[in-house]
């Protein structure tokens, strides 16, 4: 080898050599952070358990835990689960407390696990609760079919009790043999037999399509589910059917499209958000994407809902409760609730209003 | 999906119709008219028969569904060939009909004069549109 090449390959060594060392020192460093951190970690939680260095939140639920009854409690739980999404990215433990409650009902039970539902999806929040000390409650919660999507501290899944169902019914897509099967099988209960029964079909479909029309890459973590509940009958009452639908994303008012001129005739008539809501039902407003031939979801629940094929029928969306058969009853809200609640009613006189439909 | 002669039981398509777009979900109402509507609209066009679609014996529909189907309809094959060959059947939801003749089919034909195209969510294959008289088969932007 000459001179020059020697001189030439000495200096490609010793360059090499000098980049060995180098990162070799950044590995050193690198360790001993890590050593550091743990060893920081290890002495401000010497003697904790592991588990207990994940932060523990509590949120309660109060002892009115109805959406008919109190909305406002049970939106305000909503929001207090929600505002967990923003903020950092640390992994949170959330306890709902239920222990308390009162009074429940199928809207808040629905609302509670969509909520709960959502958040799972979103990750590194880890929802857990209690069940209520009230025993009528708590029989209302364990047959809602809530515990169903649930397991229990040694992971196992809860038994399953009486017929009522919430069917997780989609997210971005609709889920339409899902829907259709659970309603033919809800149709036993007061006919005896699986049946189709397309006003309620048609109406889950409506309030899916509305609201997958309106979702978005904000909006990933929407879903929906529909609520079953079989009541029997007793003295006071004839054995129904309740239908809920719990739709969480941006609710009904914030997807309607009021014209600027609209808007003003409206606040010139001290037009209250209840009155705007239901004035969307009856095709006063235009749909968000404009087009002509869009718009006509809502007006066809308010359509089969007027023909009684199906009774009771009340919204809670936004900051408005909505009760169709009493309008004087419908109400704002202090609190805004971030998506749609659907409650209705089917009975035996639903299904004969139907029949005749076909014969007449 | 059942046809006798010049009838289309959409049933046969899918006993639980689904949303408008073929994004949104399975059995929309994009799909069954790519899929079976226009096509099947096209043979009676051309055999100067009417075309009958049952509605009758699905779980039920969302009115986006029926709107998305006939008014691609309307849109392809303009109102006044649509009320001329078309038969609708709803006897358990006799609205249906009302809706789909009276404010469905107007309502696109008066986008297809406007030029408002329908939006697609789907690569379909080639379908017929009638254009200056003539019915062409491509794939319309």
């Amino acid at each position: 080898m000459s001179y020059k090449k020697l001189v030439k390959y000495d200096y490609f060594r010793q360059l090499s050599l000098f980049r060995k060392y180098r990162k070799t020192k950044e590995k050193k460093k690198e360790r001993n952070k890590r050593k550091n951190s743990l060893r920081r970690s290890f002495e401000t939680n010497r003697g904790r358990p592991v588990y207990q260095t994940i932060p523990e939140y509590t949120i309660h639920a109060g002892t009115a835990f109805s959406l008919l009854e109190n909305p406002e409690n049970v939106i305000r739980l909503v929001n207090e689960i929600d505002s967990f999404k923003i903020g950092d990215n640390k992994f949170k433990r959330i306890l709902i407390d239920l222990s308390e409650i009162t009074t429940i009902d199928i809207g808040s039970i629905s609302f509670l696990l969509a909520k709960v539902h959502e958040m799972n999806r979103i990750g590194k929040i880890q929802i857990w609760g209690n069940m209520p000390k009230d025993k009528s409650c708590q029989q209302v919660f364990i047959d809602s079919g809530f515990l169903d999507y649930m397991r229990d501290l040694s992971g196992n899944k809860f038994e399953r009790h009486g017929d009522n169902y919430l069917v997780n019914i989609g997210s971005d897509r609709t889920l339409n043999e899902k829907v259709g099967k659970s309603i033919q099988n809800s149709i036993k209960h007061l006919t005896t037999e699986k049946d189709h029964f397309p006003p309620v079909f048609s109406i889950v479909q409506e309030m899916c399509s509305n609201s997958v029309e309106h979702a978005n890459t904000e909006n990933i973590h929407k879903n929906w589910f529909l609520g079953v509940n079989c009541v029997k009958g007793s003295e006071n009452q004839n054995p129904h059917i309740i239908f809920t639908m719990t739709d969480v994303g941006f609710g009904i008012l914030k997807t309607i499209k009021r014209k600027f001129g609209t808007k003003i005739k409206e606040l010139m008539e001290n037009k209250t958000d209840w009155e705007i809501l239901h004035r969307a039902f009856q095709k006063q407003y235009q749909s968000k994407t404009e087009e002509i031939n869009r718009n006509r979801g809502l007006p066809r629940i308010l359509d089969i809902k007027e023909k009684n094929y199906i009774k009771d029928l009340k919204v809670i969306t936004n900051n408005v409760f909505l009760d169709f058969d009493n309008l004087d009853s419908s109400k704002i809200l202090s609190k805004n609730l971030p998506g749609t609640f659907y409650y209705w009613k089917i009975d035996l006189n639903c299904i004969e209003i139907w029949n005749q439909v076909g014969t007449n | 999906m059942e046809s006798s002669g010049n009838k289309l039981i959409i049933a046969g398509y899918s006993e639980y119709p689904g949303p408008r777009y073929c994004v949104q979900g399975d059995n929309s109402g994009e799909d069954f008219y790519h899929s079976i509507l226009n096509d099947a609209f096209y043979l009676a066009v051309t055999k100067q028969e009417k075309l009958t679609v049952d509605l009758d014996g699905t779980a039920g529909y969302a009115s986006s569904f029926l709107d998305e189907a006939f008014g691609n309809l309307s849109y392809d094959y303009s109102s006044e060939t649509v009320k001329k060959y078309l038969v609708i059947i709803s006897n358990q939801e006799p609205d249906w009909k009302d809706t789909i003749m009276n404010h469905i089919i107007p309502d696109w034909e008066q986008r297809r004069t406007k030029g408002n195209k329908p939006k697609k969510t789907h690569n379909h294959a080639e379908w017929y549109r009638l254009e200056n008289g003539t019915l062409t088969k491509k794939i319309w932007s």
